[in-house]
């Protein structure tokens, strides 16, 4: 007999009874919640002395994947030399009464549980698009590459539901971490006043329902261990082309409407389709599971997200649409045949462009909402907006002035004209790329601050950490959407060049706007649930 | 009819539209887990189930390993062993991640000579190791040939490396790893005790109402310790001495921020304090202690403006701590690395046996002068691994306990040294010297751990040949070796272990070692066929064998555990203390020293031990105004992190790069920002490390986890004149910012 063999025949005894429930029973409630309650977590933080003994528990008793935890400890640290403070703090979901994580997802991959108020993710009907971890403000949803999906603690329902405490209140040595059965109202109302701990996010707005109970309160310069340390977040890439693109594209098609001439519409709708479909595409591909994207449509009750879907699908439709329609009006002059029913396109045509243009308009504010309703405070409508729209605005016009440029200059038509439009453009590209320049640059008067405001923290890593796409982002737009039409409108001589001109321009410009969405992305700072030490 | 085929069909395509179920929501599923295990993966439910101890620190908790095929495929603590009814620390937890990396040591190698490094098979390797061995032993001595072993490796291995070194190849120095976390305890005991021996068992963090912590920070480093300490129902008084505000510093009743190193003048001004306000037990004195009176009047010297000057407590402070001492009813005075790596760590030891000692707080629930172990085996070193002690306790020097070894092992007396070797220390000291010539390194880091690290470094480079055996090809030790033995590590071989409280529990193999690793017992076992001492180890077949060998040796002394019988019954008791002697007939689980007033000199009584105390080897001057303090980071990361760095969840859990605690005041006086790189340099090296400004250390006082290679180049190598353990705990340095070009 091995020694394995010979030992573990001893245990076959013990085959139903679980041990542990010795030491938990009196960490989990004795009965159901009732109408207007529900589970939470209820952490002692005067027990809590930072072994981490939870989120290993919780890794091994749940069968996470090697890298994945659901648990994290950080550090508050304050007081003075006198009196110095240090306390560890656990935590896992809030199961928040108002998740940002289901509101927010465009599948409906969240359902919170009537009796027991735990959220709960559903594996297999998410996407992987990974909203749901820009809505949480806790960052709470963890993605999963190798599966494509997030996931993440479900207060071990399982385990609850069978008189069995979760993973990381059984293995606490200290007891810290309880269920607590709580009264959803009055949760509520305690959030409406006061924060979960020190530099956690206003939680008016997703209710959290975790509990952190210390003897004596924290001292007031009580800081999270992470709060100095601000590391740039993932750049999203496939989003930022997506937003790019889907804004230059509305852009042109506003432009078109604005402008008195239609003779390079064809060239200009076409290109601007072209963008759209790409950025369809890109935004696809930002999804961990991208075969099941047509789901993201289910969730546009509450979810922005599902709601832009809506919108860009409409106006990938209208768009199309629409360049269909001004190719096939000019398809004598383009293909030197006369399509039959123009006639009957014709009358239509201006309810599709305005059709095309409201769903793209919609669309971008959609996106602008997308990060708005994130209650992350640099994604607000102030500055999430202006950037959105001026960047359709600055791409649009952009965009215009080289298609049109080119195609006149290719097609040897109407050449004239586009000489003409082209100052009004490139004076429209300096005043609005000065404007955004100045706008974004606004953030960096919090630098003067003293106090270490969210704003300053940002501006703080964009000028060290991220100060390569910084200096890229600033550089591209001056010399793009300034220096090179200034130099343009002022030589004469440069006139017959304009569609080279346009096309350096239009780089250099999504270079810029390129570079402003992916520090945007990087460079978000947000108050979190405390962080561990991290160097 | 249509209906009955319209539903599977519309549940079908709402299931696509809305799945609820499926592969991935398959794979979180739980199942209940038998076994006495509550709701575990259902991809990992396991088959079978064995209890053992864990592989970390001296605490010795109970790990459930879950089996599948026989194969362990997961773990979680063991509900009924009465060390951590049912917890373990996150290292527990991740017991098994470290065992499948990719750095694993799976075949012999030596060096290729183009600066790395080339397989080479096992009989080679032998061959090597014994050519190369016995060569340097013919050219410069048979003593030019020494070892360093570890505290992580079950007794049995260390009882056959130890026998196999000095009867079996002549060696005469070898030393181990436990020099330099507990060589202060031991000696300590010895001196005040009469024997090694730790008096306490776990329960009594439970039933004492004074708690006294000096120099350990229990809840960062033996976690489950501070779990018994919560479990304790008397509401008790929690001192924690320590010149930093420490995680278990917070959930203090009372903290004691002394200044560096001023423990020995601390403890004698409050013995003096006690002592004069009576609150001493003389009928305990004058029945069991011997030199009380000498004590008496040395710490009359120790006044409280002494103590305040020397250590910064006030003196209503320190009079409020006696006060509490004299309170208590059962006083438990517990002590670690603070106390023991320090110049003088065995006085402070002393100073605190001598106060358990006067105020008969000692042998009683609750009670005792109690060092707290750090490493899982450090214990069965103490006892077995024939450095300090001659196998057993015993003394080399001693004819009859020579006698008595070679009559159990059957080993010629002639070839049992009759003189201690040297300690670590000398031994460096020694390979620097070129008296020691090749060094044999087994299941420790020097290269990170030893103190000094750039002389140490330098020093390695001086020897004709280094062999190291390990679980790892990369660590920085193996880094250096011209022959790498690969060795199995926990989980993947069987012996036994004892802990903190003298419990002797069992590790077993429940996994495969990788290519051709090999229990480090069965490595010594070839290693002596190969020298020729085969036949000498005749006996020592397996571990279990080898067990029976020990119970003999341990037979009449003080940890005499003659009593088991076996693996199994350990297995089935859950764990047994020693002593267990044969007939032993106090069958509880949880049994303390002392008890009975006898300790192990030969008059039963304990020695009251003094000393004044030394100069500072290393004080601060102007040219390096801060104190350096060293200690653990987090309970996530083991020493030089060989082992924890390989589990990707532990990994998450601590700062990757090394960091230096400061005191803001510091900090802003030198335009330091938070988490701004700074240089931190000694006399000896420089380090740059990340700056965390913290209340939690006093100004002029930095902090830096020994967890961080670069550590020891710090490190002043000053060490405890009787046990010869480095001070890891004090040295000068200076801070200042990296400039900006």
């Amino acid at each position: 007999m091995t020694a394995v063999e010979l030992f573990s025949q001893h245990h076959e005894e013990m085959k139903t009874h679980d041990s542990q429930s010795n030491f938990y029973r009196n960490l989990i409630p004795l009965e159901l919640p009732k109408e207007g309650e529900q589970y939470s977590f209820e952490v002692d933080l005067s027990a809590c002395t930072g072994c981490k003994a939870c989120v290993t528990a919780c890794h091994s008793l749940n069968g996470l994947d090697e890298n994945e935890t659901w648990r994290q400890v950080g550090l508050l640290q304050g007081g003075t030399s006198e009196e110095p403070i240090q306390q560890t703090v656990t935590t896992a979901c809030h199961h928040c009464l108002e998740p940002g994580c289901m509101q927010g997802c465009p599948t409906k991959a969240f359902e919170k549980d009537v009796i027991t108020g735990i959220v709960r993710h559903l594996d297999d009907q998410c996407i992987g698009c990974q909203y749901c971890i820009l809505k949480c403000p806790y960052d709470v949803p963890q993605y999963n590459k190798s599966k494509g999906i997030v996931r993440k603690c479900d207060m071990c329902s399982d385990r609850l539901a069978e008189g069995e405490a979760p993973a990381c209140v059984q293995s606490c040595p200290n007891d810290a971490i309880k269920i607590a059965i709580v009264n959803q109202s009055k949760i509520a109302m305690i959030n409406s006043v006061q924060k979960l701990l020190p530099e956690t996010p206003t939680d008016e707005d997703t209710s959290p329902t975790t509990q952190y109970i210390r003897k004596e309160a924290l001292p007031t310069n009580a800081l999270p261990a992470d709060f100095f340390s601000s590391k740039p977040k993932d750049p999203h890439i496939p989003l930022v082309l997506g937003l790019i693109l889907t804004q230059l594209s509305v852009g042109v098609y506003i432009g078109e409407w604005m402008s008195t001439s239609s003779v390079f519409n064809p060239y200009l709708s076409a290109f601007a389709l072209i963008c759209a479909l790409a950025a369809i595409a890109a935004s696809t591909m930002h999804l961990g599971r991208p075969l099941y994207a047509f789901r993201a449509v289910l969730g546009f009750k509450t979810s922005w997200l599902s709601r832009e879907i809506l919108a860009f699908g409409g106006f990938a439709f209208f768009a199309s649409l629409l360049t269909a329609s001004h190719i096939m009006i000019d398809s004598e002059k383009l293909f030197g045949k006369t399509l039959p029913f123009i006639d009957k396109i014709t009358p239509y045509l201006d309810f599709i462009q305005f059709m095309a243009i409201g769903t793209g308009l919609v669309g971008v504010l959609c996106s602008v909402m997308i990060y708005h309703d994130t209650k992350k405070s640099l994604w607000n409508f102030y500055w999430t907006g202006p950037k959105f729209l001026l960047t359709t605005a600055i791409l649009g016009t952009s965009t215009y002035l080289l298609i049109s440029s080119n195609a006149a200059f290719y097609f040897e038509t109407s050449i004239e004209m586009i000489r003409t439009m082209s100052s009004n453009l490139l004076s429209t590209i300096i005043v609005l790329t000065a404007l955004k320049l100045f706008y974004d640059a606004s953030l960096f008067l919090s630098l003067k601050d003293k106090v270490f405001s969210i704003e300053k923290r940002s501006s703080l890593m964009i000028i060290k950490e991220l100060k390569k796409p910084a200096i890229v982002r600033v550089v591209s737009s001056l010399l793009g959407g300034i220096v090179l039409p200034i130099i343009f409108i002022s030589l004469a001589t440069l006139t017959e060049h304009l569609h080279i001109f346009a096309l350096l321009s239009f780089i250099l410009l999504i270079i810029g706007e390129f570079s402003e969405r992916y520090l945007f992305f990087r460079g978000i700072v947000t108050p979190n649930m405390p962080g561990a030490v991290v160097t | 009819m249509i209906s009955s085929k319209i539903k599977p069909l519309f549940n079908a395509l709402t299931s696509i539209l809305h799945q609820k179920q499926g592969k991935y929501t398959s794979e979180l599923l739980r199942s209940p887990g038998e076994f006495g295990l509550g709701q575990v993966p259902l991809k990992w439910k396991p088959t079978g189930a064995t209890n053992m101890i864990c592989g970390f620190c001296a605490t010795g908790c109970s790990l459930k390993v879950h089996l599948k095929d026989k194969q362990a495929v997961n773990l979680s603590p063991n509900i009924d062993y009465p060390v951590n009814l049912g917890m373990a620390c996150p290292k527990g937890w991740e017991a098994l991640s470290p065992l499948k990396s990719d750095e694993r040591a799976g075949f012999p190698m030596i060096k290729d000579g183009k600066g790395g490094y080339k397989e080479i098979s096992w009989h080679q390797a032998l061959e090597r190791f014994t050519d190369k061995m016995k060569d340097t032993q013919k050219r410069h001595g048979k003593e030019s040939v020494a070892f360093l072993s570890t505290g992580q490796i079950p007794t049995e291995e260390m009882a056959l490396l130890g026998a196999l070194t000095k009867f079996g190849m002549g060696l005469l120095h070898g030393d181990g790893n436990t020099r330099q976390c507990m060589a202060t305890a031991v000696v300590a005991y010895k001196q005040s005790f009469g024997f090694d021996a730790p008096p306490y068992t776990y329960k009594d963090f439970e039933e004492s109402d004074v708690i006294v912590l000096v120099g350990s920070n229990m809840c960062i480093a033996h976690p489950i310790m501070w779990e018994r300490i919560c479990k304790n129902p008397h509401n008790p008084e929690i001192i924690v001495i320590d010149p930093r505000k420490t995680e278990t510093a917070m959930s203090a009743t009372q903290h004691y921020m002394i200044d560096p190193k001023s423990d020995l003048v601390f403890f004698y001004g409050l013995a003096r304090i006690l002592i004069n306000n009576g609150n001493i037990n003389e009928e305990y004195i004058a029945e069991h202690c011997n030199d009380f009176e000498t004590f008496k009047e040395h710490v009359q010297d120790y006044t409280e403006e002494m103590v305040f000057e020397k250590s910064g407590i006030p003196k209503e402070s320190l009079h409020t701590l006696a006060d509490t001492i004299a309170a208590g009813k059962r006083v438990s005075f517990w002590w670690t690395m603070g106390v023991n790596q320090s110049h003088e760590g065995v006085r402070v030891a002393q100073s605190l046996i001598n106060i358990a000692l006067m105020t008969g707080n000692i042998g009683r629930p609750g009670t005792g002068a109690n060092s707290i172990t750090g490493q899982c085996n450090a214990m069965g070193s103490r006892l077995f691994s024939n450095t300090t002690n001659l196998l057993g306790g015993h003394s080399f020097e001693s004819a009859d306990d020579r006698k008595k070894i070679a009559d159990i092992t059957g080993i010629a007396v002639e070839n049992i040294p009759d003189k201690n070797g040297y300690a670590y220390d000398q031994i460096v000291d020694a390979i620097d010297k070129g008296e020691i010539k090749a060094l044999w390194v087994i299941a420790t880091n020097s290269a990170h751990s030893w103190i000094h690290h750039n002389k140490f470094k330098d020093t390695l480079k001086k020897l004709d040949f280094l062999v190291v055996q390990d679980m790892y090809q990369n660590t920085a030790t193996a880094k250096e070796a011209d022959l790498i033995l690969p060795a199995a590590g926990w989980g993947e071989k069987d012996g036994t272990f004892i802990n903190s409280e003298r419990r002797i529990g069992p590790i077993k193999k429940i996994a495969k070692a990788p290519g051709q690793a090999m229990a480090d017992f069965f490595i010594f076992k070839l290693i002596a066929h190969y020298w020729g001492v085969g036949e000498m180890f005749k006996e020592w077949e397996t571990p279990e064998k080898v067990f029976q060998i020990l119970k003999k040796l341990s037979r009449g002394q003080p940890c005499d555990f003659s009593g088991i019988t076996d693996y199994k019954m350990i297995d089935e008791q859950g764990g047994i203390q020693w002593p267990y002697a044969e007939g032993e007939n106090d069958t509880s689980n949880e049994r303390r020293l002392f008890s009975d007033g006898n300790f192990y000199h030969k008059d039963n009584k304990a020695k009251f031990i003094f000393e004044s105390p030394k100069k500072l080897p290393e004080p601060c001057s102007v040219e390096y105004p801060y104190t350096l303090l060293t200690g653990r980071g987090t309970s996530a990361q083991w020493h030089t992190q060989t082992r924890t760095k390989q589990s990707d969840v532990l990994h998450k859990l601590y700062p990757e790069n090394i960091y230096v605690e400061i005191n803001p005041e510091n900090a802003r006086s030198l335009h330091i920002k938070p988490y701004e790189k700074i240089r931190v340099f000694s006399k000896r090296g420089t380090v740059e490390a990340q700056a965390l400004l913290t209340p939690t250390v006093k100004p002029h006082q930095i902090f830096i986890p020994m967890h961080y290679k670069d550590i020891n180049k710090l490190t002043f190598p000053s060490f405890d004149s009787y046990s010869r353990q480095p001070s890891y705990k004090y040295c000068a340095v200076n801070v200042e910012k990296i400039e900006q070009i």
